[in-house]
C-alpha cells in the first residue's frame, strides 16, 4: 500500500500541490489528471523524492519513504523523470541499466534479469532496434524505450508521467497491455499523470482530478463526465460508452 | 571500400593479422634504421594502452566522443609541463605530476562548465590548444629550449631510461585501469546516464564522479607524458562502431601504437614541428570524419 498523507509542496510563492491525501492499494491503477501546472508531476516526483522540498509524508508498504536506502527506493519506486543523458548508447544497454538496482556489484546479470528484459522487449516491439542507438530513434520509438525501463525496473510502484506522449496507436495499445500485465498479480500498483482523458479512463482503475495543486475529484472512471471536464478542464465535450467495456470515450465538439 | 564492407573487415581476426603485421613493420623500422631506443618504442606501446582505457573511460561522459587532444586534456597537460619545465625544473618526475595535476584541474573545470556537453568541451578544448601554442611561443621567445618543447610535445618521460621496477607498476596499473573498466561497464553505463539513473542503482554520484576524473586524468597524463599528442589518432577508435570485446580492444592498441611509431620514425627524418602538426591535424580532422552520429541527445 501506498500512502500520501497531506502531502504540500510550494515553490517560490504558488503552492503545487497542497493538503493531497490519498491511499492507492496494490493492484491498483490510478490516474491523476489536471489541467497543465495543477500538480500532476509535482506529485509524481514527490512520490519518487526526487522532489524533496515537501510537506506530510509518503509511506510505501507502511515505511516512510525517507527511510529506504537510495538502491531499495529505487527497487520501491520507479519515476522515469529525467531523459538520459548518453544518447550514443544502444537500446539493449540502455534497458539492461533498469536491472542495475538488482545487480550485485561484479556480478553478471542474473537469467531473471535477461528474462525479463527480453519480455519487455518483446512488449514494446523492440527487437529490430536493439542494437540501435537511442539517439537515432524517433520520438515515439525512444517513448517505448523509456516505457519498457520503467517496466523492467519491476518497482512495487511504477509512477509514469503522460506516458501515452508521442505514441501511436499500436504503441499506446502496447502500453495498455503492459499496464493490466503489470498489476496483474495483485502485488504492484501504477500510479500516472496524464493529459489524455481517453486513456486514464479505459486504462485506470481510479482517477483524482487535481486543480492548482488540490485534489478535487475522485473515483472511478464514471467521473469522467460532461460537466466534469467543463468544471475541470474548461471544454466542452460529449462522451459516449466504449462498447466493448463500457468506459467512457471522450469526444471533443469540432471547432466551430 | 565500403562504409559496412569496412566494418566488417575491422571486425574480423584478417584486421588484427593485418594491424599486428603492420605494427610489428613499424617497430621493426624503427629498431633496424633509426637511433629510437627499444625502451622508448615499449613507452610508446603503455601510452597506446592507456589511451585505450582512456577511451573506454570516455563511455562515462555522456555524448564526449572527442578524444584527448580535441578535448583539450593534452593541452592543459602541456601547458603545465611547459610552466614547471620553464620556472622550476626539468626533473621528468615532477614534469609527470606537473602533467597529471594539470589535467586534472583541467577535468575538474569543464565538468563543471560543460556537464557533459561534447560541443562545450571541444570549443574548450580548441581555446587551450590556442593557449597552449601562445604560451610555448612566449616561452621560447623568454629563453626556453625549442628542444624542450618538442620534447614535451612528443612525450617528456619518454626521453630517458627509469629505473627498472617504474615499468612493471606502470603495466600493472594500465592493466587494472582496463580490468577495471570491463568489471564495471555497466556502472559507468549507468554513470554515463547522468545523477538520477546512477543513484537510481544506489551508488554515490558525486564521490564516483571524481574517481573517475581521476582515473581519466591519470591515464592522460600517462599518454601525454609517455606519447605527447602523438596518440592523438585514438579518436579512431571512437569513430569505428563499438564492439564489445578484448579483439576490438586489441585493434584500437594496434593501430594508436602503429600511429605513433610511424610518426616517431617521420619525426627522425622530417622536421619535429612539422610531423607534431601534422599529427594534431590529423587528430583534428578525425573528429571532422567521425562527425555526429546521433540525432537527439
Amino acid at each position: 500500500m501506498v500512502e500520501f498523507r497531506d502531502l504540500s509542496c510550494v515553490f517560490g510563492a504558488r503552492k503545487a500541490v497542497s493538503g493531497i491525501g490519498v491511499t492507492l492499494n496494490p493492484g491498483e491503477t490510478v490516474a491523476v489528471i489536471g489541467r497543465g501546472g495543477s500538480g500532476k508531476t509535482v506529485l509524481l516526483n514527490i512520490a519518487s523524492l526526487a522532489i524533496r522540498n515537501f510537506s506530510g509524508d509518503v509511506f510505501i508498504r507502511h515505511r516512510p519513504v525517507q527511510s529506504y536506502s537510495a538502491r531499495d527506493l529505487r527497487r520501491a519506486v520507479t519515476f522515469l523523470s529525467e531523459a538520459p543523458r548518453n544518447m550514443e548508447e544502444t537500446v539493449m544497454n540502455f534497458l539492461l541499466l533498469a536491472r542495475m538496482p538488482y545487480k550485485k556489484i561484479l556480478n553478471p546479470f542474473t537469467e531473471y534479469d535477461l528474462q525479463v528484459v527480453e519480455e519487455n522487449i518483446a512488449a514494446f516491439s523492440l527487437d529490430p532496434f536493439r542494437d540501435e542507438q537511442l539517439g537515432t530513434l524517433s520520438a515515439s520509438l525512444l517513448q517505448r524505450v523509456y516505457l519498457a525501463f520503467s517496466f523492467i525496473r519491476e518497482s512495487y510502484l511504477l509512477l509514469l508521467d503522460n506516458p501515452t506522449k508521442d505514441l501511436d496507436l499500436d504503441s499506446v495499445i502496447m502500453l495498455q497491455k503492459a499496464m493490466a500485465r503489470y498489476v496483474f498479480d495483485g502485488n504492484k500498483i501504477i500510479f500516472f499523470a496524464s493529459n489524455d482523458l481517453n486513456f486514464a479512463a479505459q486504462t485506470s482503475d481510479r482517477i483524482l482530478v487535481l486543480e492548482e495543486g488540490r485534489l478535487v475529484l475522485s473515483g472511478s472512471y464514471d467521473i469522467i463526465e460532461p460537466d466534469t471536464v467543463k468544471k475541470y478542464f474548461g471544454v466542452d465535450v460529449f462522451i459516449s460508452k466504449n462498447i466493448y467495456n463500457g468506459k467512457p470515450n471522450v469526444h471533443y465538439f469540432p471547432e466551430s | 571500400m565500403s562504409s559496412s564492407r569496412f566494418r566488417e573487415f575491422y571486425d574480423s581476426p584478417l584486421a588484427v593479422y593485418v594491424m599486428v603485421l603492420v605494427c610489428a613493420g613499424t617497430v621493426v623500422f624503427s629498431m633496424m634504421y633509426t637511433d629510437i631506443p627499444p625502451l622508448r618504442t615499449c613507452y610508446y606501446f603503455i601510452a597506446s594502452i592507456f589511451s585505450l582505457v582512456l577511451v573506454k573511460l570516455a563511455r562515462a561522459d555522456s555524448g564526449v566522443r572527442i578524444d584527448y587532444v580535441q578535448s583539450g586534456e593534452a593541452w592543459a597537460g602541456i601547458l603545465g609541463a611547459l610552466i614547471i619545465f620553464f620556472l622550476v625544473s626539468d626533473n621528468r618526475y615532477l614534469l609527470f605530476l606537473s602533467v597529471w595535476v594539470s589535467v586534472l584541474m583541467y577535468e575538474l573545470y569543464i565538468h563543471q562548465l560543460s556537464r557533459g556537453r561534447s560541443s562545450d568541451r571541444l570549443m574548450v578544448g580548441y581555446a587551450f590548444g590556442a593557449m597552449a601554442v601562445v604560451a610555448g611561443v612566449y616561452l621560447v621567445l623568454n629563453g626556453l629550449r625549442l628542444d624542450a618543447v618538442t620534447a614535451i610535445l612528443s612525450g617528456i618521460c619518454c626521453t630517458e631510461l627509469h629505473a627498472g621496477w617504474i615499468i612493471p607498476v606502470i603495466v600493472l596499473l594500465c592493466t587494472l585501469l582496463y580490468a577495471g573498466e570491463r568489471f564495471f561497464m555497466y556502472e559507468l553505463l549507468l554513470f554515463s546516464q547522468g545523477e538520477q539513473y546512477f543513484s537510481s542503482g544506489g551508488y554515490p554520484y558525486g564521490k564516483v564522479k571524481l574517481l573517475v576524473l581521476c582515473l581519466r586524468s591519470v591515464s592522460a597524463a600517462f599518454v601525454i607524458s609517455f606519447a605527447g599528442v602523438l596518440a592523438g589518432v585514438s579518436a579512431i577508435s571512437i569513430m569505428l562502431p563499438e564492439r564489445e570485446g578484448v579483439l576490438q580492444d586489441g585493434m584500437t592498441v594496434l593501430v594508436v601504437f602503429s600511429f605513433i611509431n610511424i610518426a616517431a620514425l617521420m619525426m627522425t627524418y622530417l622536421n619535429t614541428f612539422s610531423v607534431l602538426a601534422a599529427v594534431v591535424v590529423i587528430s583534428y580532422l578525425l573528429h571532422l570524419f567521425g562527425g555526429r552520429r546521433v540525432v537527439n541527445g
